[in-house]
């Protein structure tokens, strides 16, 4: 008969989510697994944004899309520590007004930014969330000065990096922690089910043991959650109201050198009108080849002095209508995103508003690309009270499954127009406590 | 070496060399590394994308015996790029996402081998 194992609380999923719930439930004295379907990389396995992390770290090798007109690219980590192991490292909060909006509109209990705020300072002390120590890279730079130029906003996000350079990611922060608390961790192992079993929650895997366990928290992504829950005969509305954060990105050439390594982490981000954010992309070599296969007439021109180039990208806050839904039969699920007109006119706003700020930052040369990507997906289990569009309520909970909990992307109520990873840590945090009956 | 595989090799040698700078040998062929990178993407790619994605490579390695008499595969370089820019200026999205698909990734994987090296699995 194979292997069972019966922890007090199982942990699906180990982004930020999942690594950040599991470390607080071990430490508070519960037992827990922590299963993840990708495996566990030594940092040493791969530079951060070369090909072997592409191959190694990501879902599906990185090559992934949103079915739609048009559709949109998309990226998701795979291993453990998920995005955190592969993500930009840059944290920010959220606009209260945006908080306050999702609370109205969701009907949100207990979401003011003041509410949030604890969560946020102690995963920022957790993770030393920092401003740069040093000069901002010179890809950067040319984002702000022609940001000012055309009179709009430059601010600069904290980084989660280590002075040195380490990503904090959650290998290298709450995974450790969890595992000296005593929490067990179990990589290579896809869960493809979750079924109800006495009063506990049985998980099927098609490559590990089965999972019995009393309280189950799913973390395994805006995608990979409702594909879960769905394929489980579990929460109906859930992969409903999947979102992005549509992007455009622009190639720009200088005459002088601006990328000296294509791998610095550029804080410095831009705000303009309409929920437009613009910032630097990672920009190896690769990456720039990459980028310039739309136009191979230019490519080798561009190549021959790749350190005088660099990606910047135009990101909006998705408003489309996506869904995530499986498929019998399929092992991935489908996953359509259709992006409003509003949308694609702000796309395009964006991408005229980046030309701008590149030109008058004294580019030489702008390569725009004509597809549209993300790193950043959410909003498939919205959480809150109007139980018509959440099907989790205002603390994570599944409705209608009682002891099955959500914690990650998927919570959000809309998009945050920012780096997400900050926010959703603190509403995990914010949920976990209450889980645990702590204020 | 099966169909498909042939079809990718061909795609990938022909858009090495046309990202390929002459006097680099870095980026110089044999290609076959990058082409194993690519044909791991493809193979890993979620099976909603990679069932259409396979089918279209054939559609589009058949297409080269209507246009010359020849599979694409079998073509001569100059044929073949021939081929691959009708794709790319096609007035039809799937055509030139296919090309941008295999074009995209065998430049990244070619400049990822010079400046990083390629994963070997």
């Amino acid at each position: 008969m194979a292997e069972t194992l019966s922890p007090e609380v199982v942990v699906v999923g180990s982004g930020p989510g999942g690594a950040l719930t599991a470390c607080l439930l071990a430490e508070a004295g519960k037992d827990v697994l922590l299963v993840e379907e990708g495996e566990a990389h030594s940092p040493e396995d791969c530079a951060p944004f070369s090909a072997a992390e592409l191959r190694r770290k990501y879902r599906s090798g990185g090559v992934t899309a949103a079915l739609g007109r048009p559709s949109i690219a998309y990226v998701e980590g795979c291993c453990l520590g998920g995005g955190s192991e592969v993500n930009s490292a840059l944290h920010r909060r959220p606009d209260a007004g945006l908080l306050a909006d999702w609370a109205a509109r969701f009907d949100v209990k207990a979401f003011s930014l003041e509410e949030l705020l604890p969560h946020f300072e102690a995963c920022e002390a957790d993770l030393g969330a920092r401003a740069s120590s040093g000069p901002a890279p010179a890809a950067s730079k040319k984002l702000a000065e022609g940001g000012r130029a055309l009179g709009l906003t430059v601010s600069e996000a904290r980084h989660l990096i280590r002075p040195g350079g380490e990503r904090q990611s959650m290998t290298r922060t709450y995974i450790p922690r969890f595992t000296q608390a005593g929490g067990r961790v179990l990589t290579g192992t896809r869960v493809e089910r979750l079924s109800s079993w006495g009063r506990n929650w049985a998980l099927e895997s098609s490559n590990g043991p089965r999972i019995e366990a009393r309280t189950v928290f799913l973390a395994c992504g805006a995608v990979q959650t409702p594909a879960l829950l769905r394929r489980s005969g579990l929460g109906r509305p859930a992969g409903e109201s999947f979102l992005l954060h549509p992007t455009v990105k622009i190639l720009a050439v200088f005459k002088e050198p601006v990328n000296p390594a294509g791998t610095e982490m550029p804080a410095l981000q831009v705000r303009g009108p309409g929920g437009l954010s613009f910032g630097c992309s990672v920009s190896t070599a690769a990456h720039l080849a990459l980028h310039m296969a739309e136009r191979p007439d230019d490519l080798r021109a561009v190549l021959r002095s790749w350190r005088h180039a660099a990606v910047y990208y135009a990101m909006v806050p998705g408003s489309g209508q996506g869904s995530v839904r499986p498929i019998p039969g399929f092992r991935d699920p489908l996953v359509r995103y259709q992006a409003g007109i509003e949308e694609l006119e702000g796309l395009e706003a964006g991408r005229r508003k980046l030309s701008d700020m590149l030109l008058a930052a004294g580019a030489e040369r702008l390569y725009p690309s004509t597809s549209i990507m993300t790193a950043h997906l959410f909003s498939s289990c919205p959480m809150g009270e109007d139980r018509k569009s959440c099907p989790s309520d205002s603390f994570g909970r599944l409705r209608g499954h009682p002891g099955i909990h959500v914690a990650d992307a998927s919570l959000l109520c809309g998009a945050p127009g920012v780096n997400p990873q900050g926010l959703i840590m603190a509403i995990v945090r914010r949920n976990v406590s209450a889980f645990l009956g702590k204020p | 070496m099966s169909w498909l595989d042939s079809t990718v090799l061909a795609l990938v040698r022909t858009s090495c060399a046309e990202a390929a700078i002459p006097d680099d040998p870095a980026l110089a062929p044999p290609y076959e590394d990058a082409a194993r990178f690519v044909a791991l993407e493809l193979a890993g790619m979620p099976d909603v994308l990679r069932l259409p994605m396979r089918a279209l490579t054939l559609v589009f390695d058949l297409e080269g015996l209507v246009r010359s008499g020849r599979l694409f595969h079998r073509q001569a370089q100059r044929d073949r790029r021939v081929q691959m820019e009708s794709w790319r200026r096609s007035g039809l999205a799937f055509k030139r996402d296919f090309i941008r698909f295999y074009g995209g990734l065998s430049a990244y994987a070619l400049f990822a081998r010079k400046h990083e090296g390629l994963p070997d699995g």
